[in-house]
């Protein structure tokens, strides 16, 4: 096995392919760093300008953008309140409110170490997985997806400490917006208004431009400044701080790398999930759960982590099966296939030097983008204290074009000004907006798995506990539901005891 | 206006979003029994999670209790300052106008109106200003999207 890992970095060591892996870093990072570009984005566009290349070279290339893509998003997610890449919306939700302190520096450090390490992770769990790969993905049949994406949904809402039942509604909203558009299951379209374009259902990626970039732009510019207020405030030198903070909670990096690991490889879930559970997990780990939303580092890490953790491991289902863990992956497979690499198991032993020389470009891109990411954050920690009448029209410009440019279609447009209106009410109204991404991204995946499932179990219920990967998450989203009920019922009684203890002492 | 103790703005989000799900679920039943079974189980789900909480906004004794049980935060939570309602209708229609601008005139008409209007009117900066910084959104665009991503840019409703 070691022969194969050392001849896979031997094979990535020529100055050819060297030089590719560093173009496809640079471009991931200015593709990351635009809204609604990413990864899939540059990989489709580079697609036909590797047809010329060595598979090698052309793995390197794309290994590359996958690497950086992540750290790209993580700086306008930081900086903006954008993010670059859907996963990155995670990050907004304590990046930004650290920038706004003034701490942009910090966040960007942690974000940057926090990639690194999570790439680093998802590479050696992927070089563990690999051989058992096939056994691992399919211990989960559609109950279990089901099940896994309802409990997916119940994590965040939880999440949002003191807010069960908002977050809930929201996400119940979510879920309704991810049915819109045709019913590949059952046939027929649902809830589209005779709109054509809604037939492919709401787009994600205009939808969360609108619901993080364009609401955020409205509320700062109702409230006017800058984004983080006062020029006193903008504390830069705290960007090896925040590399430091990331050692420092080095928990929340090993959960958030593990849970992007072990997520990235269930396909068809994706970067989204992975980035908004870790963040989740790590606030119900937390002993200071309030104190996420307004600036907390590990609201960064966590989901940092999980991000370039999941790239590793979703090239798990993508190589192993040819079911790509997302679009991103989707698009890579095209590029396998163009080079005469037959996604299955039989690449995991016909093509091992090309595949572990994709994997170790992965984490060297990662690596490198996160060391060049906090090169450059001096200048882009700069963005924060520009004035909201020049930074608003240049971040609306940027997100409305962006969302056009991800599939061409200007109706994407109009999808970001409406997701934006009802981000900024959810802002406004103290409804929590996670619920709502993470139901739009697991909505359609829910549904498909609810109907095979009832398939499998002639109509019956009995089918999502009479499996034991299944019963045991069920348990999990039981568990979930209960829990802050019960704390809301015992704290009362908690206190009188604590007061008739008090008393009687 | 008050009802049950608290003024009617604090019940319309629930109760816009409750009008919202209502229409869905009517919709919702129009469709084969296969197709409307998870949404109409997801529309009846927030039709009653919605009604617990209007209930929860009020200022009875049940409300109080569902608040404190499943919405917490909304006790202790600093309520946002408001900020003027003319401030934020602005915010709004000036993402509308625009959005409006790229739907009629195209990427590369409306990009460079919207950034010289918002610069200028609003932001009160000169007119050499505001049309050095459109020229360079007008550039930018057409060199990121058309030239070095050969998108075809959107022309508008009245591109030939």
């Amino acid at each position: 096995m070691l022969d194969l890992w050392l001849s896979g970095i031997q094979h990535l060591l020529q100055v050819r392919e060297l030089l590719f892996l560093m173009l496809g870093m640079a471009i991931g990072l200015i593709f990351g760093a635009i809204p609604g570009l990413g990864g899939s984005c540059a990989l489709a566009l580079l697609m036909p300008l590797t047809y010329g290349l060595e598979p090698i070279t052309a793995l390197a290339l794309s290994g590359g953008v996958m690497g950086a893509v992540p750290m790209g998003g993580s700086i306008t997610a930081i900086l903006l309140n954008t993010p670059g890449t859907a996963p990155n919306a995670a990050t907004c939700l304590d990046g930004y409110p650290l920038a706004k302190q003034g701490k942009a520096g910090l966040a960007i450090g942690a974000a940057a170490s926090a990639n690194s390490i999570g790439g680093i992770i998802g590479t050696i769990s992927v070089l563990a997985v690999l051989p058992i790969a096939k056994d691992l993905v399919l211990a989960f049949g559609p109950p279990e997806f089901f099940v896994l994406a309802v409990l997916g949904l119940i994590t965040v809402a939880t999440a949002s400490r003191g807010k069960l039942m908002r977050g809930l509604i929201t996400g119940a909203l979510g879920l309704m917006i991810s049915f819109v558009g045709y019913n590949d299951v059952v046939g027929g379209e649902r809830f589209t208004l005779g709109i054509g374009y809604l037939w492919d259902g709401v787009h994600l990626v205009p939808a969360l431009i609108g619901l993080f970039a364009v609401a955020e732009m409205i509320n700062l510019s109702v409230k006017g400044g800058s984004v983080s207020g006062d020029a006193r405030n903008v504390e830069i030198t705290s960007m090896w701080s925040g590399v430091l903070e990331t050692f420092r909670h080095w928990p929340t990096v090993l959960r958030g790398s593990l849970i992007g690991t072990v997520v990235g490889a269930i396909p068809g879930v994706g970067g989204v999930v992975a980035s908004f559970l870790s963040y989740s997990m790590t606030v119900q780990a937390s002993k200071n759960p309030e104190s996420f939303g307004k600036g907390n580092i590990q609201g960064v890490i966590a989901p940092e982590a999980a991000i370039n953790a999941k790239d590793g491991s979703a090239l798990i289902p993508t190589l192993a099966f040819g079911i790509p863990g997302g679009a991103e992956m989707a698009v890579f497979l095209g590029i396998l296939v163009l080079h005469g690499l037959q996604p299955g198991p039989m690449i995991l032993t016909q093509n091992q030097t090309e595949i572990y020389g994709l994997i170790w470009a992965l984490t060297a891109s990662c690596l490198l983008a996160s060391f060049i990411g906090l090169l450059v954050v001096r200048p882009l920690a700069m963005i924060t204290l520009v004035d909201s009448e020049i930074l608003v029209p240049a971040v609306i410009c940027v997100a409305l074009v962006g969302s056009y440019a991800v599939d061409a279609e200007i109706e994407n447009v109009v999808v970001t000004a409406i997701f934006g209106l009802l981000g900024y009410l959810m802002i406004r109204f103290d409804y929590p907006r996670l619920t709502v991404v993470i139901a739009m991204v697991l909505g359609g995946t829910a549904e498909r798995n609810y109907y095979q499932s009832m398939i499998m179990g002639d109509g019956h219920w009995s089918i999502f506990v009479s499996r034991p990967i299944a019963a045991v998450l069920v348990a999990g989203i039981v568990a979930l539901l209960v829990w802050p009920a019960l704390r809301g019922l015992a704290r009362p009684l908690t206190r009188r005891f604590t007061l008739t203890r008090r008393g009687g002492g | 206006m008050r009802v049950l103790g608290r003024p009617l703005a604090e019940y319309m989000p629930a109760l816009g979003l409750l009008a919202v799900s209502v229409a869905y679920l009517v919709v919702a039943l129009g469709y084969k029994p296969d197709s409307r079974a998870v949404p109409v189980a997801v529309a009846g789900t927030i039709i009653v999670l919605l009604l617990l909480d209007l209930i929860s906004r009020s200022e009875t004794r049940i409300g109080r209790s569902l608040l404190a049980l499943l919405n917490p935060a909304a006790l202790t939570d600093q309520k946002p300052v408001a900020a003027s309602a003319g401030r934020q209708v602005a915010a709004v229609l000036w993402i509308l106008g625009f959005t409006a601008g790229l739907v009629v005139l195209g990427i590369l008409t409306a990009a460079p109106l919207y950034v010289f209007a918002a610069l200028h009117l609003k932001g009160r900066r000169s007119i050499p200003v505001a049309l050095a910084a459109a020229a360079v959104a007008l550039l930018a665009m057409w060199l990121l999207f058309a030239v070095a991503l050969r998108l075809p840019l959107y022309a508008g409703l009245f591109a030939a």
